[in-house]
């Protein structure tokens, strides 16, 4: 399919030997051990100790979406090591497994180096190397042929968050498609409109200073969000106290207390801590009286949700969610309802994440040292100034603007756009899809139905540094750079102290892969050539990345050669402020200004302005299927990296100890693991560690053999198992519906 | 009309208690069109003259009917310092050679220009349901 990388691994510095050395002590965010010296000393005899021209870059990662700060090691024009940057202030000088291994995201001998064309039937993995002019006239004449036989509204385009994916999107909306499928709905959305609903947005966290964690599910040790799994660490060696509801023991839960609550039964478990408060006055009077709403028809709407009425839902005993509750009350402030990340997890996933900011709110624990909070600092960018962008869009396919009124319109529901394409219910036939740095055939849940659309396609085409499983059903990959061989735009997340950071090429491209916004000039001046559009696409992409960077840095403290040469610029602050919320100086972005335990946005939206809680309904026999991450991996993203697969090779689906001697399963052996959607065959981890009615299956591993020579045939890929659900308000996938047999071999 | 479109009429309706000209033209209003009139236009002088973006969502969608019917512009106390000015045809001549939405929107009347500027500001509102940024 493609030439081999002509760097193998053991000739660029670190070899595999010392990359596993090094990660011995590899914990959380673990920063650089001395291991680290003699893993580098491995490798020195392969290279002449003398003449070497070393470089060493800062930059940013990208090997999850914590984008920490890094300095990259080149020697002779090879990356040699990359380490944290201790001047930035979200990651603190650490660098994980993956943002290590990144090396080898350059070096993959399985990586996209040329633009690829299908021979053969989809998947079959039978290419042809195409030139880029090719490549570009290829796309060009796929997308066009498709937009004039049946309009705009005919193009999905979906993507997942990185800084360079704003090409990818405007290119959609300039040619008039608003089929969008960002990578939220496969993860967030859920929490983003549950917590838009009690307090106008998702608030931050003074993480470090908590004296008390609720963390229901997150699993920030294994799954690491900066700059809290950091945080997290500080507030309990201060002595804060952790509680992790999650019905898996994770490693996080390890480090607090573990409640191990029975699936889907969250929301029961906040509605009673919400009874507790009220019942015994232990609420915070004061905030409640001026900065919130409906604090009455609260009151009325837990009234029966009693501690023994949660222990029947949660088997969580009614004498702990008491004591919950008490320590909350003494803590707060200082207490973090911790908002959670993914929330891909139920079809009521909105409303238990309204009920986390209802919680929030009856505790206090709001605009203060250790609580949730809104601002913080943000270094101020330019804009580059868009061409201008269609004012008629297509409307999004099957009336999902009218269905989900709350969703994130921009980034779409894939759930619901994947039956409206299956089910014929859109208005057009929906015929191309274009796809960017996104895997759906392994994200989202499912995917077999995700296969049948494919094959409704005309035109599927990839942008990918890896042959994916998706990239492996395309018509066409057209690779992009990594990472570390390109510009991207300036990063300012908001965070305090506030900082910029910029991603910039640290070594050479290997082969011929493009920048994805080379990519679109290419693809835009065939476009133009073939069709005639609202704004041509060659005068919406008339710039270079250089200009773009330029444009955001204009009137900040430094210009692009002083933040490449630097990597990072960091502002002076003050910093974290409170109190603004509290007197009333600052408002909630809700419809009242207030945090409303009663949602107004819910009402006029046809929705219960309160959370309404169901009992989940359960399958005798069967296990609920649970999901999550490892630290070495980011989604499906990373598992085919060698370095990493050789830590953690291959998934298993945890299965409790008293189910397996049921079943006749041992620790280790190979098991079927059955649903309705599909049958996997997968190592079993046999471990009190999880409940007896739920297994977890560790998330993007197995599937077909592909293009990813390392990881082809390992492990078992869990959404293949699961049935089609998402979550009721948002649309987000949900991906903890599913209930599965798991039998011996 | 679909449900979005519903619900800003509704919003606008709330918003515009009393005015019975600015309720007939919100009917109409194309908040698609003063999306792109507010992003490529407002905020482009606001960011050069301001120093800094004024998102439909710095304000309720009560302020924004507010300083909409107050139709004072700024505090400069410049002669044209109305919103009724900058939505103008007048004002979009007067920049169309450097701003390339001025441009294209040229022949739309003002009345319309200024609802469809006024129906994206509210919709986008920070007590709406779609808060808008000017990105």
């Amino acid at each position: 399919m493609k030439e081999r990388a002509t760097h193998n691994e053991t000739t660029h510095g670190l070899s595999r030997r010392g990359f596993l050395g090094l990660l011995g002590n590899a914990g959380a965010g673990a920063a650089m051990s001395l291991r680290a010296f003699d893993a580098v000393a491995d490798v020195v005899p392969h290279r002449v100790p003398t003449y070497r021209k070393v470089e060493t870059l800062g930059s940013v990662c990208a090997m999850c979406v914590n984008r920490c700060g890094i300095r990259a090691r080149v020697v002779d024009g090879v990356l040699e090591k990359i380490d944290g940057d201790p001047r930035n202030p979200n990651s603190r000088g650490g660098t994980c497994a993956k943002g290590q291994a990144g090396i080898m995201q350059v070096y993959d001998p399985d990586r996209i180096r040329y633009p690829m064309i299908r021979v053969g039937e989809r998947g079959a993995g039978k290419w042809r190397r195409a030139s880029w002019d090719e490549a570009y006239a290829y796309v060009a004449d796929n997308l066009v042929k498709i937009i004039e036989k049946h309009g705009p509204e005919s193009l999905f385009w979906s993507s997942t968050t990185d800084l360079t994916e704003t090409f990818f999107v405007k290119l959609g909306t300039y040619l008039g498609t608003q089929n969008n499928a960002r990578h939220a709905t496969l993860c967030l959305a859920s929490r983003n409109v549950g917590y838009f609903a009690s307090m106008g947005g998702v608030p931050e966290i003074d993480l470090a200073n908590s004296k008390y964690i609720l963390m229901y599910g997150a699993n920030r040790l294994e799954s690491f969000e900066l700059p809290y799994n950091i945080d997290l660490v500080d507030a309990v060696q201060k002595g804060g106290k952790l509680v992790v509801v999650d019905p898996r023991m994770t490693y996080t839960a390890a480090k607090g207390e573990w409640l191990p609550i029975r699936p889907r039964t969250d929301l029961a478990l906040n509605l009673a801590l919400m009874h507790v408060l009220i019942n015994e006055e232990l609420y915070d009077k004061e905030f409640v009286a001026n900065r919130t709403v409906g604090f009455e028809a609260l009151k009325a709407h837990v009234a029966q949700n009693t501690p023994e009425w949660a222990e029947k839902e949660t088997e969580i005993p009614a004498d702990k969610i008491r004591q919950m509750a008490r320590e909350m009350a003494a803590a707060a402030p200082a207490v973090a309802i911790f908002p959670g990340r993914r929330t891909s997890w139920y079809t009521n996933d909105t409303i238990f994440r309204q009920s986390m900011g209802m919680l929030t709110g009856l505790l206090g624990a709001v605009d203060a040292p250790g609580a949730a909070y809104f601002g913080g600092d943000k270094a101020k960018l330019g804009s580059y100034s868009w061409a201008i962008e269609p004012v008629e869009l297509a409307p999004k396919f099957d009336g999902f603007v009218e269905k989900f009124p709350l969703a994130n319109h921009e980034d779409g529901g894939y759930v619901h756009m994947r039956d409206a394409i299956l089910n014929g219910t859109a208005k057009n036939p929906v015929k191309g899809w274009m796809i960017y740095h996104q895997n759906p055939l392994v994200g989202v849940l499912d995917s077999n139905k995700t296969l049948e659309m494919m094959k409704q396609m005309d035109f599927i085409g990839v942008i990918d540094i890896q042959p994916s499983q998706t990239a492996w059903m395309a018509d066409i990959i057209l690779p992009e750079t990594t990472y570390l061989e390109r510009l991207d735009p300036v990063w300012a997340p908001a965070s305090t102290p506030a900082f910029m950071a910029i991603r910039q090429p640290v070594v050479a491209t290997q082969g011929e892969a493009q920048p994805v916004l080379e990519i679109i000039k290419g693809i835009a001046k065939e476009l133009d050539k073939r069709h005639e559009f609202e704004t041509p696409i060659t005068e919406a992409f008339d710039f270079t990345m250089e200009e773009y960077v330029d444009a955001q840095l204009k009137g900040t403290a430094l210009d692009r050669a002083g933040l490449m040469k630097e990597g990072i610029w960091v502002a002076p602050t003050n910093g974290l402020k409170f109190g603004q919320f509290r007197s009333g100086e600052m408002t909630f972005k809700t419809p009242s200004g207030k945090l409303e335990f009663v949602s107004e946005r819910f009402i006029r939206n046809g929705y219960p302005g309160l959370p309404v809680y169901a009992s989940p309904r359960e399958e005798p026999g069967k296990q609920r299927l649970i999901t999550g991450r490892h630290a070495w991996f980011t989604h499906s993203f990373n598992q085919n990296n060698k370095w990493l697969n050789a830590l953690y090779p291959e998934n298993e689906v945890w299965i409790n100890p008293a189910v397996a001697k049921e079943k006749g399963i041992n620790d280790g052996e190979y098991v079927k693991v059955k649903s309705s959607r599909g049958e996997i065959r997968i190592k079993a981890k046999v471990t009190p560690r999880i409940r007896k009615d739920t297994v977890f299956i560790c998330h993007g591993f197995g599937g077909e053999k592909g293009g990813q020579t390392t990881l082809a045939g390992r492990g078992g890929p869990d959404q293949v198992l699961m049935e089609s659900a998402a979550d009721e308000i948002s649309n987000n996938q949900a991906m903890h519906e599913t209930f599965v047999e798991v039998l011996k071999g | 009309m679909n449900v979005g479109m519903k619900k800003l009429a509704a919003a606008l309706t709330l918003v515009c208690v009393g005015m019975a000209s600015v309720n007939a033209l919100a009917e109409d209003a194309n908040p698609k069109r003063g999306r792109v009139y507010f992003k490529m236009v407002c905020t482009v002088c606001h960011m050069t003259q301001a120093g800094k973006a004024i998102p439909p969502s710095s304000s309720t969608m009560a302020e924004w009917g507010a300083y909409m019917d107050a139709d004072k512009h700024d505090k400069t106390g410049a002669s044209n310092a109305s919103v009724k000015y900058y939505t103008s045809q007048e004002y979009r001549k007067s920049v169309a050679d450097s701003n390339k939405a001025a441009k294209k929107f040229l022949d739309v009347p003002d009345d319309q220009m200024l609802a469809d500027v006024r129906a994206f500001a509210i919709s986008g509102a920070k007590d709406s349901d779609t808060p808008a940024s000017c990105e």
